[in-house]
């Protein structure tokens, strides 16, 4: 998908730190180091849209540590539906996702920086949802160790943007049989999660939420790759074989549906 | 005098931490039977060297490990010397490693046959087996996957010039 807002500012508002060069200036953050001669470093702010005191604002409130959320998360980002409706917090710097070895800083656009902005904000909401989950105390044991082996591969996980618009899916996810090297790897064509004309994307079968919402869906999936279980046979011990399973996107998909119910909002 | 001091150079690099995974290509595309891709890549992730299979629906990384004149590159163990025969190892705490033949080509090319079973896992067979020469590398592997009713085994070919563990010296 072509992001056509590349290179706009659908805001009409320029912040005093448009460029990074400037942001240095200031003694701001620069998300992604971008350099001096940036051109497409737009970074907008303002109070864009009321609060609707939807949940979902109470969850970035409680996101805040220095309560600098609150006065930027007053857009609701359940309303996003595409990225046309997505408005970067000033400052705002991601708190996972950092570029995948195939991906420059100079390459990004601004559609780029608000897909990356709302990963960013799913991530989170994915981490929420997982921790959400272990204090179900009607749980069976299985499922229970899969978020636990899911909550420590997260923490440990690297999460990665790459501009390669791939056209045959939107993220992957993966972690070493052995344990070690949980990665989360988000593609540009992360944008068709959100569906288009009113319509959601599909995953496997599964159909995704519309805007925001099938990006955390995405992320939900994706972090099933995260769960031993789910992706490997066990030996006789107990131990993991690189013997993979078939079926993993569907047990992942039942995963993906699991967690919406434990969502922050 | 000379021979000692090639030998303790071979010794020092023998025994060097200096991985000998950079003597073999790492990254490759293999096509299956069902015309599904995979692809081979390296990377080094937390400072881990590791090799990560991706098959178009999920990724699968494994570090790279040296053991008993194997290297681990991804499914595939490949060896740091011309194998001679026939063997069987055990290798990385389970694997059972099998050089089950060793063929020639029409134009001399060697290929060593290698077959690896986890012996804790009830399985149908090997987890991998794969064709390996030193010049091309794997030029073809078969996987063994799991589903709740069948096993499945998937057949892969080479579709680049060089395959993961060729030896790059060799051309």
């Amino acid at each position: 998908m072509n992001n056509p807002l590349a290179g706009t500012d659908p805001s009409g508002y320029i912040a005093d730190c448009i460029l990074a060069i400037h942001c240095a200036e200031q003694g701001l953050p620069n998300p992604f180091k971008y350099p001096p001669n940036c051109p497409f470093c737009v970074s907008v702010g303002g109070d864009q849209s009321e609060d609707n005191g939807n949940k979902r604002n109470q969850s970035q409130s409680r996101n805040s540590e220095n309560g600098e959320t609150e006065k930027i998360g007053n857009q609701s980002l359940l309303n996003i539906k595409t990225l046309d409706d997505v408005t970067v917090p000033e400052n705002w710097e991601p708190k996972y996702l950092a570029l995948a070895d195939d991906t420059r800083a100079d390459q990004l656009d601004e559609a780029d920086r608000k897909l990356n902005y709302l990963i960013d904000e799913a991530t989170s909401e994915h981490f929420q949802a997982v921790e959400q989950a272990l204090n179900d105390k009607s749980l069976t044991e299985e499922r229970r160790a899969h978020l636990v082996e899911a909550q420590d591969n997260l923490r440990s996980a690297v999460f990665t943007y790459s501009r390669y618009d791939n056209p045959e899916r939107l993220a992957q996810g993966g972690v070493d049989f052995d344990g070690g090297n949980p990665r989360i790897k988000f593609f540009r064509s992360m944008d068709k999660a959100m569906g288009s004309n009113g319509k959601p994307a599909s995953g496997y079968g599964e159909k995704l939420r519309l805007g925001y919402e099938g990006i955390i869906d995405v992320i939900h999936h994706e972090g099933g790759h995260l769960i031993r279980p789910l992706h490997y046979v066990t030996n006789s011990q107990g131990g993991y074989s690189k013997l993979k399973r078939l079926d993993i996107e569907k047990v992942t998909n039942q995963y993906m549906l699991f967690l919406r119910n434990y969502e922050g909002r | 005098m000379k021979n000692i001091i090639f030998a303790l150079l071979l010794a020092h690099i023998l025994m060097s931490s200096e991985s000998h995974a950079e003597w073999f290509n790492q990254r490759a595309n293999y096509l299956s039977t069902d015309g599904e891709s995979v692809a081979f890549i390296p990377n080094v992730i937390n400072g881990v060297r590791e090799i990560v299979l991706d098959d178009g629906i999920t990724i699968m990384p494994m570090s790279v490990k040296e053991d008993k004149g194997f290297v681990r590159l991804s499914y595939f163990y490949i060896p740091l010397a011309t194998p001679k025969s026939s063997a069987v190892w055990t290798i990385l705490g389970n694997d059972i490693l099998e050089l089950t033949k060793i063929t020639t080509d029409d134009n001399g090319e060697v290929y060593y046959h290698f077959a690896c079973t986890d012996p804790l896992l009830a399985s149908d067979g090997p987890i991998v087996s794969y064709v390996y020469s030193e010049r091309r590398g794997v030029i073809m592997f078969e996987l063994l996957t799991d589903h709740p009713v069948k096993r499945y085994n998937k057949s892969y070919v080479l579709i680049d010039d060089a395959g993961v563990g060729k030896v790059l010296s060799v051309d």
